[in-house]
């Protein structure tokens, strides 16, 4: 088995505004597995789409490692600079401003091998642009199309094609079907599911779709606030969750059960507090209804309190005991 | 009319005149909204849900939508009737006249008996107006006597508390607020004079799931203290289940399937064919098999009429009869369902 | 299972649909290619020397006649055959003045609004220095520097629009940088370069054109002014404004002389304006329902 093809080691990325420091993304480490998913999941505001950017260096990071295969990608240099994005791709959230509204779809799915794939003829870069519209399931008379006229799935389904063309091992998927319809986002999980079983690339899969989640992830990282306060197996995080956080975020998904129309519905109390200059300590813990002073001291680093599992949290799995 | 509706709408066709030609938004459709329900009208993008309830509240686009056939009715009182023409003649002064004279009715109405929130809560607020602005104007426009400043302080103070800000907040503008807060101020002014319907278009879609769960809590609450009848406009069937009493499925301008939201989440029911697909289609954490069961293709193109049923291109039961002719509404089990399948059933609606 | 087609039409395309819809846009299409028309073929149905700048004394100041279609000038010119020609001028100063005005216009904008900070800075404090001169005055003042003429008219009309295409390319590349398909862009492994001109121009180029319409209204409107004052181009030239200027002080005996110079520039003017009107419209799709 060797190493995992992906290594985050401590990493953190600030933004320096008027008010302060801004933590986007505070010491984050977790590793993905050749042909597997991580999934990322946190709510607006929580630092994940700034984490999968900074991953494949379209924000500068402030501080840490990212682990390709063994090498640190913030130290690639000149040609492996260039190269980078032959091994490292993005999908992107909207899939109509994540398409250049004046190119055709074919221009568009042609952009990398145009830049990323040199030794190939204009004739052999259409030819794969023809068998990537296959893979992806979008018809080949579309060729010519603009994005605006397509709807919102087959304009996700250029924005795969688009990633898949260099043939990348890790592909960042910053909420891919959360512009969807639920039965185009369907369509598409299934169709990421499926090529990652035919062609053995590794998904970083971030969303605030915990349901979503479930399906596509085999390990799962609850972010909040630029921390990441619980990471599991999805097995795992779904059986037994620790970090009150985690549970709320369960709890707080509607069902598709009637029977809990008459019963409350379990809230988080107050709003997320601002990541600018946070305090040491938990970040949660204005709303944790569990708090105690030894939430808000030092910063709690993510502890395995089981094989895998590992909770940020002074007292984890206090929810179930109450 | 039925005592027991608010709302009764018959026939409601809708059109839409772009310039690339005309779409068909709303097809022949029959809706009930009962007094004191949540009635959850649930659909994709493009399947009319938005064009219906700005029907009811007659905030078509200008020039552009038009009911083309079908009458709407308010507690009784005959809201909306198709136009015989797109467009009123220069010279017709009669209608115009009409016109002027339903437009200023439902200004009346608009936020006093009927009223609607939206999805993006930011472009429903003004972002150069206090938040205390904006609320007041609600009160000043819909009330008959006139109001002093300390009465206007004292319900603006009133519907804060109702959603839960704190009236401290009020001199703030809406850039200051979260997306969740801005929308709660949305259905503040939505509910600021108890209107009896409020017309509600995806109101939380666009909220963090657990601000979602929040307003979805307030919005409860206030339903029931007030007993304001609500059309819940969404496409997520998790807030349908946790908020109607009734659901209407719309497909392609079409409502398909009707009935009380425990029969429609019944698996044990009939259903129509779309909405056992869109079951199908939705990851439930309580699902556990592998794979998701996506419906095949797309909603059809909404600038073509077509004369058979609008899901038969993508209906694994379709038959030659259901491409060609359009099937009514019949009652099979408990629902009512537009589907030849059920043809037999229970006779039609 | 048949799908539907999709019409395979480009943005341009649907631009250009829209745009035939609108009358008055068309009307100034129209009058524009009328007067390009006439601009390049002049020749073939007239002599510019023996009828624009020869002199008939003995047939001055006629009235509009089947001979004379306009009339005749103090010269006894025949007036029409000197509107078509000054149209030559008129069209030739519209086209260098926005041709100048653009290029310049998109380098220092592209520049400022993809470097930004010192670089951004820099270039629209000097632009702003522009901006802050009236452009007449602008214009009088190089004319008065480097001498009439029509090429130095050129040159000072050009300078005096570069500042607003400028800030326009500028203003829109920083808003077309920030978006997602440029972030996309870059994953495809998108060196600068190509990203601001394969990526960030095409898009702004619509924005660019209803600008490029305005400059041409507003150049025709200045060249003439300054024509009128005597800074401009310099008789026997045909040109509008002189011809309006000459005139003036026949007015009362002799209408002709200034009516139609005048409603040459106005119909030029305004095609131009409806043209970038109806641009405006056609390629922000936005504005229809």
């Amino acid at each position: 088995m060797g190493q995992p093809m992906i290594e985050v080691k401590h990493l953190k990325k600030y933004f320096n505004t008027r008010y302060g420091l801004l933590h986007a993304v505070d010491d984050i480490n977790f590793t993905i597995e050749k042909g597997k998913t991580l999934g990322v999941v946190g709510e607006s505001g929580c630092g994940k789409s700034t984490l999968g950017r900074v991953m494949i260096r379209l924000i500068p990071q402030t501080s840490g490692e990212v682990l390709f295969n063994g090498e640190n990608v913030f130290d690639y240099q000149g040609e492996k600079l260039r190269d980078l994005h032959n091994n490292m791709q993005m999908v992107f959230q909207d899939p109509y401003s994540s398409l250049d509204p004046r190119m055709s779809v074919s221009q568009i799915i042609e952009e990398p091998l145009t830049h990323l794939e040199r030794k190939m003829s204009a004739a052999e870069r259409a030819a794969e642009v023809r068998k990537l519209m296959d893979t992806v399931g979008l018809a080949q008379r579309f060729v010519n199309a603009y994005p605006h006229e397509l709807d919102g799935g087959r304009c996700q389904r250029i924005g795969i094609a688009r990633a898949l063309a260099v043939k990348p091992k890790f592909i960042v998927c910053d909420e891919p079907v959360s512009a969807l319809d639920v039965s185009i986002q369907a369509q598409i999980l299934n169709l990421m599911m499926d090529l990652q079983e035919e062609m053995g690339h590794s998904y970083m899969f971030i969303t605030h779709d915990l349901s979503v989640v479930k399906y596509v992830s085999q390990d799962i990282a609850v972010m909040y606030l630029g921390q990441c306060v619980e990471k599991a197996s999805t097995e795992e995080l779904f059986a037994r969750p620790l970090h009150p956080y985690t549970k709320a975020l369960l709890a707080a998904i509607p069902v598709l059960d009637t029977s809990r129309r008459n019963r409350e519905i379990e809230i988080i109390k107050g709003e997320v507090t601002s990541p600018i200059n946070p305090k040491p300590g938990c970040r949660f813990a204005s709303r944790c209804p569990y708090a105690g002073p030894e939430c808000t001291g030092e910063n709690l680093p993510l502890t395995e309190v089981s094989p895998g599992h590992f909770v940020a949290c002074a007292h984890p799995g206090i929810a179930d005991q109450k | 009319m039925n005592e027991n509706n608010i709302v009764e709408i018959r026939n409601l066709s809708v059109n839409y005149e772009t310039d690339d030609g005309t779409l068909y938004a709303v097809n022949d459709i029959n809706l009930d909204i009962r007094r004191g329900e949540v009635l959850g009208l649930v659909g994709e993008t493009g399947a009319g849900k938005s064009t219906t309830a700005r029907s009811i509240i007659q905030l078509l686009p200008d020039r552009v939508g038009h009911m083309t056939s079908g009458t709407i009715t308010f507690e009784g009182e005959t809201l909306a009737k198709a136009e015989n023409k797109s467009r009123i003649g220069t010279f017709d002064i009669a209608a115009k006249r009409e016109k002027e004279k339903n437009e200023a009715r439902m200004r009346a109405y608009r936020g006093e008996r009927i009223s609607m929130i939206f999805q993006d809560p930011m472009s429903s607020l003004n972002p150069v107006l206090t938040i205390s602005d904006q609320l007041a104007e609600v009160f000043l426009m819909h009330s008959e006597e006139r109001l002093s400043k300390a009465e206007i302080d004292r319900k603006v103070d009133e519907a804060l508390r109702l959603v839960n800000i704190s009236a401290e907040r009020k001199y703030e503008y809406p850039h200051q607020f979260s997306g969740g807060m801005k929308q709660r101020v949305c259905i503040a002014m939505a509910l600021a004079c108890k209107p009896e319907l409020l017309l509600a278009d995806e109101p939380t879609t666009a909220l963090d799931v657990t601000i979602q769960a929040q307003v979805l809590q307030l919005m409860k609450n206030l339903q029931k203290e007030l007993g304001t009848s609500v059309l819940l406009i969404t496409h997520d069937l998790g807030v349908v289940a946790e908020m109607c009493n009734r659901v209407a499925v719309m497909y392609a301008g079409e409502i398909i399937e009707l009935g009380d939201a425990d029969d429609v989440f019944d698996e044990n029911q009939p259903h129509h064919p779309y909405t056992v697909g869109l079951f199908g289609s939705v990851p439930d954490l309580n699902m556990s098999s592998r794979r998701l069961k996506p419906i095949d293709g797309l909603m059809p193109d909404p600038a073509i009429k077509l004369p058979g049923c609008p899901f038969a291109d993508r209906c694994p039961k379709a038959t030659d009869r259901c491409r060609n002719e359009r099937p009514a509404a019949y009652k099979a089990g408990k629902l009512q369902l537009k589907c030849f399948l059920f043809e037999n059933e229970g006779g039609e609606q | 299972m048949p799908e539907q087609e999709i019409k395979r039409r480009s943005q341009l395309s649907s631009a250009l649909h829209r745009y035939m819809k609108n009358r008055l846009a068309v009307f100034g299409l129209i009058v524009f290619l009328f007067l390009v028309f006439m601009a390049c073929t002049a020749d073939v149905f007239f002599d510019y020397t023996g009828q624009a700048i020869a002199q008939h004394m003995k047939e001055r100041y006629q009235l509009p006649s089947r001979a004379h279609l306009f009339g005749t000038d103090q010269f006894g010119r025949d007036l029409f055959v000197r509107i078509i020609y000054g149209a030559r001028i008129s069209l030739i100063v519209a086209f260098s003045v926005t041709a100048i005005s653009v290029s310049l216009g998109i380098i220092i904008g592209a520049f400022a609004g993809y470097c930004g900070g010192k670089v951004d800075n820099v270039l629209m404090r000097i632009m702003d220095i522009f901006l802050a001169i009236p452009s007449m005055l602008l214009a009088i003042c190089i004319v008065a520097a480097l001498g009439g003429g029509l090429r130095n008219l050129i040159i000072a009309n050009g300078i005096s629009h570069v500042p607003r295409f400028s800030r326009l390319v500028r203003s829109n590349i920083m808003q077309i940088k920030n978006s997602e398909f440029v972030e996309a862009a870059r994953v495809t492994g998108a060196s600068d370069f190509d990203i601001v001109l394969k990526h960030i121009l095409p898009n702004t180029i619509g924005v660019l054109i209803v600008q490029a319409t305005l400059t041409m209204a507003q150049s025709i409107l200045a060249v003439a002014s300054l024509s009128f004052v005597g800074l401009g181009i310099a008789p026997p030239t045909p040109e509008w404004g002189s011809m309006l200027s000459t005139g003036k002080e026949f007015m009362r005996q002799y209408p002709h002389l200034v009516t139609y110079p005048g409603l040459a520039i106005m119909f030029a003017v305004l095609s131009f304006n409806l043209m970038g009107d109806g641009l405006r419209d056609a390629l922000d799709p936005r504005m229809k329902n």
